[in-house]
């Protein structure tokens, strides 16, 4: 410890917007550091903060700002700050957000809490001890802070939509309360007046304090839960890393995460989380990419593959070129996506919106005819029961809860999508979903993985399958032929050792030959073989299956052959049978030999007579036509880029495994995982939410034709019973927060 | 040359490539001797109008 300071350094930490670069941050920390005061400031471009160390004897708060300021910079709201959120927009959203909330919690808790009060004083058990001439007096004051402080926004949006000739929702609770203030302020102020009429001095400030704190709780308790379904968003948000190792200038540096630009090499070590979207160019691992694909299993990457920014990587480590940053990440297009369809309507909601538009009229016509209907027929005291019912017809029937049906369902619904690598594009998408009576999966890269496999080794007696299978290999490793690859993949998973073949040579089309161990191979197609005088078992070879066949011979003996073929992906099975047990009439698309279709279609359960086969790929897009016609409602599951025309033929367009481009228009939906499974969750994801928002509506639209006429009084001459305006307003935030609730509750949805 | 490239200028001060067009839409360019610099933000820019000979000087590296 050095000299004591004559007051304990005080830190603070502040939100800094406008930084771009380690200049800026080296700027800022320069005016800091000269202001008189100041221990020590440190700023982190990341973070978008700057962290001060001061003496508060020698400088405040407000001339740090201004240092900042001075350098040229603006200093964002306290709450702002957030390392997780993209960019300082989106923090001072969140910021204003939760400002938000607490000004509706605020004037929600005094509201109530002058409401009952005034109740209490009201109805003070055995009558109340002071004269209501003079309790109305004490009121007044309370009475109009609540109307016009904490209730000023209702009053407000009432205004603004009268001058259009709009009346909504704030129209309804703005005229229930201020009838209710209006009329109590008047007994009041003109008590003379009042008795002289024969009127009581009953007054209505607090159902009008009541009425306004519950329904600003209610806009609390949906802020909050809207808040709850935006998280899916932050949550992806939170995969970002803030910082990249960056190869340059053959150095090794640790630098912000936005600073990395297109074309920087990239190390990603164990246990890191890709930084950025690029190509691996150097090294191996196994990578995590469950947060963006719902994919469970680790996803083995070496040479040429890409790693996609923000998966996690395990074991291994490697060297990307960076390919995409910033908003052109997999992760911030997604982001986008997800942040439009949470933000969009569905058809649905259209007609939610036109009841609600009509709705407002009537009921305050129907309360108009409630007033007039009680002054006529209505017991002594009229004016009192005309009032009051009036006002819990207007209240009662707020339509928030119409509102937040379709709006806060979808949100829940796309989210959960995104967490489960289902990305829907709209609320029309998600809705169509739910519609879909058939669904059109192509074969390649769809069902099969798209790319010739080793499927099966058959050696001839005496020859040994690793042995086999290494001689294949190292002969075919000189050759690019995308056989030759997956040969040489295979010998590479199973760990079989591949030699350096001598003399290599290739005939386009037939096969290749060379020297492996000193002896003479040749590995292609039957005649190739014969044709250098080699015998064949039955003349043609071995039989490996359906697909192709790589025939091999060493030292001028046949020694057996690999079949190679497009293998089925792992989960395309289980998915089918999963959509055909939702009651979906499932096919397979494919330009294939019908033989080859048709075995596909035995192995993942699609029977011959729903194959179409030998489709070329400008004809796929009629084929949906022609199921559509047929009457079926279509979705078309395809790769996105050759099945475009046909994803935007069908009625819902699926992409599948497109990896890095996320943001497709021709597809409805995309599943960023490379396998089926997303489409039988996709479907009921869909179902799901539709239903939910059946209910919601269900519930809300039934609320209010139950309870305005019992408001209105209809019920009082059969049973005497009569809503009271404050219980009005309990009602009716409760009907809200329970569509928002039942909207949550989307939130146990699991995927698998 | 690709378009990127094209658009490129260097900031002098941090050594970041700047595109062109953006740098110009945001104001973040300064006339020094004739020549029009470009900036990738506020501070570099500041930095550079501040004391622009320090950035000319042969030995001044540019720093992220």
């Amino acid at each position: 410890m050095t000299a004591t300071p004559s007051t304990a350094p005080d830190e603070i930490t502040l939100p800094v917007v406008g930084m771009t670069c380690a200049s800026c941050v080296n700027r800022i920390e320069r005016h800091l550091n000269r202001a008189d005061g100041v221990a020590e400031a440190s700023v982190d471009l990341a973070t978008e903060r700057a962290t001060v160390r001061f003496d508060p004897a020698r400088i405040d708060r407000g001339r740090i700002v201004a240092a900042i300021e001075a350098a040229g910079y603006e200093v964002g709201r306290e709450a702002a700050a957030s390392s997780a959120t993209a960019d300082a927009s989106e923090a001072t959203d969140e910021a204003e957000r939760a400002g938000e909330r607490r000004e509706l919690l605020t004037g929600a808790i005094a509201s109530l809490g002058v409401g009952a009060v005034m109740m209490a004083i009201m109805f003070w058990p055995g009558g109340t001890p002071w004269p209501m001439i003079d309790v109305n007096r004490w009121f007044l004051i309370p009475a109009t802070i609540v109307q016009f402080v904490y209730g000023r926004r209702f009053l407000v949006a009432a205004l603004r939509g009268a001058r259009h000739f709009e009346a909504n929702m704030n129209t309804l609770v703005a005229m229930g309360t201020l009838a209710a203030y209006g009329y109590s302020v008047f007994v009041t102020l003109l008590p003379d007046v009042v008795m002289a009429s024969g009127l009581g001095h009953e007054t209505y400030f607090d159902s009008a304090a009541i009425i306004i704190g519950l329904i600003l709780f209610g806009r609390w308790l949906e802020a909050r839960a809207k808040g709850q379904a935006a998280g899916a968003v932050k949550a992806l948000l939170k995969l970002r890393p803030d910082t990249a190792r960056v190869l340059r200038e053959g150095g090794e540096r640790e630098i912000p995460v936005d600073q990395v630009v297109v074309g920087d090499l990239v190390r990603v070590r164990p246990g890191d989380r890709v930084p950025v979207d690029g190509v691996i160019i150097d090294g191996a691992s196994a990578v995590d990419e469950s947060m963006l694909t719902g994919e469970s299993l680790p996803v083995e990457k070496r040479t040429g593959d890409r790693a996609i920014g923000a998966t996690m990587n395990t074991s291994g480590s490697f060297v990307l070129r960076a390919e995409r940053i910033g908003r052109d990440t997999t992760l911030a297009q997604i982001v986008a996506l997800v942040e439009r369809a949470q933000g969009s309507k569905a058809p649905i909601q259209r007609v939610a919106d036109r009841v609600t538009g009509w709705f407002v009229p009537v009921v305050i016509g129907i309360a108009t005819l409630t007033f007039i209907g009680w002054m006529i027929f209505g017991p002594e005291p009229k004016l009192t029961y005309a009032l009051t019912s009036a006002i819990a017809v207007l209240i009662i029937a707020c339509p928030c809860a119409m509102g937040l049906a379709t709006p806060t369902a979808i949100m829940v619904g796309t989210g959960k999508g995104a967490e489960n690598g289902i990305l829907i594009r709209d609320g029309a998408a998600l809705e169509h979903a739910q519609r879909i009576t058939t669904v059109v999966l192509d074969k390649t890269g769809t069902i099969t993985r798209g790319e010739p496999a080793v499927t099966a080794i058959e050696p001839m007696a005496g020859v040994d399958e690793r042995d086999l299978l290494r001689i294949a290999a190292t002969l075919e490793r000189a050759s690019e032929h995308p056989l030759a690859e997956a040969i040489v993949r295979h010998a590479t998973e199973l760990e079989v050792p591949i030699g350096e073949p001598a003399d290599f040579a290739s005939v386009a089309g037939r096969g290749v030959s060379g020297m492996v161990d000193a002896q003479a191979v040749l590995a292609g197609t039957p005649s190739f073989l014969a044709d250098s005088g080699i015998e064949l078992p039955g003349g043609e070879g071995v039989d490996v299956g359906l697909g192709s066949a790589v025939h091999v011979a060493r030292d001028g003996q046949y020694i057996g052959a690999l079949g190679l073929a497009d293998p089925v992906k792992p989960a395309s099975a289980t998915a089918i049978r999963r959509l055909q047990a939702a009651g979906l009439d499932v096919w397979m698309i494919s330009g294939d030999r019908r033989a080859t279709a048709e075995a596909i279609g035995a192995e993942v359960g699609i029977t011959p007579d729903r194959i179409l086969a030998e489709v070329l790929p400008g004809d796929k897009a009629a084929r949906v036509a022609e199921l559509q016609e047929a009457g079926g409602v279509v979705a078309m599951v395809g790769d996105g880029v050759n099945d475009a025309p046909a994803l935007a033929q069908a009625d819902l367009g699926i992409a599948i495994g497109t990896g890095a481009d996320v943001a497709l228009e021709a597809s409805d939906i995309t599943l960023v995982g490379d396998d089926l499974g997303g489409v039988p969750a996709a479907v009921r994801l869909s179902r799901a939410t539709m239903r939910t928002i059946r209910q919601n509506l269900g519930w809300a639209f039934g609320y209010n034709i139950l309870l305005i006429p019992v408001a209105a009084g209809l019920l009082f001459p059969l049973a005497g019973l009569l809503l009271n305006p404050a219980l009005a307003a309990g009602a009716m935030a409760l009907s809200s927060v329970s569509v928002v609730t039942n909207s949550l509750r989307l939130r146990a949805f699991r995927a698998a | 040359m690709n378009e990127l490239e094209m658009a490129a200028a260097k900031d002098p001060v941090c050594g970041m490539d700047v595109n062109r067009e953006i740098a110009a839409a945001q104001g973040l360019t300064a006339e020094h001797d004739g020549e029009t610099y470009f900036f990738c933000g506020k501070g570099c820019k500041l930095d550079f109008t501040e004391d622009p000979a320090r950035y000319f000087d042969p030995s001044y590296e540019p720093h992220m």
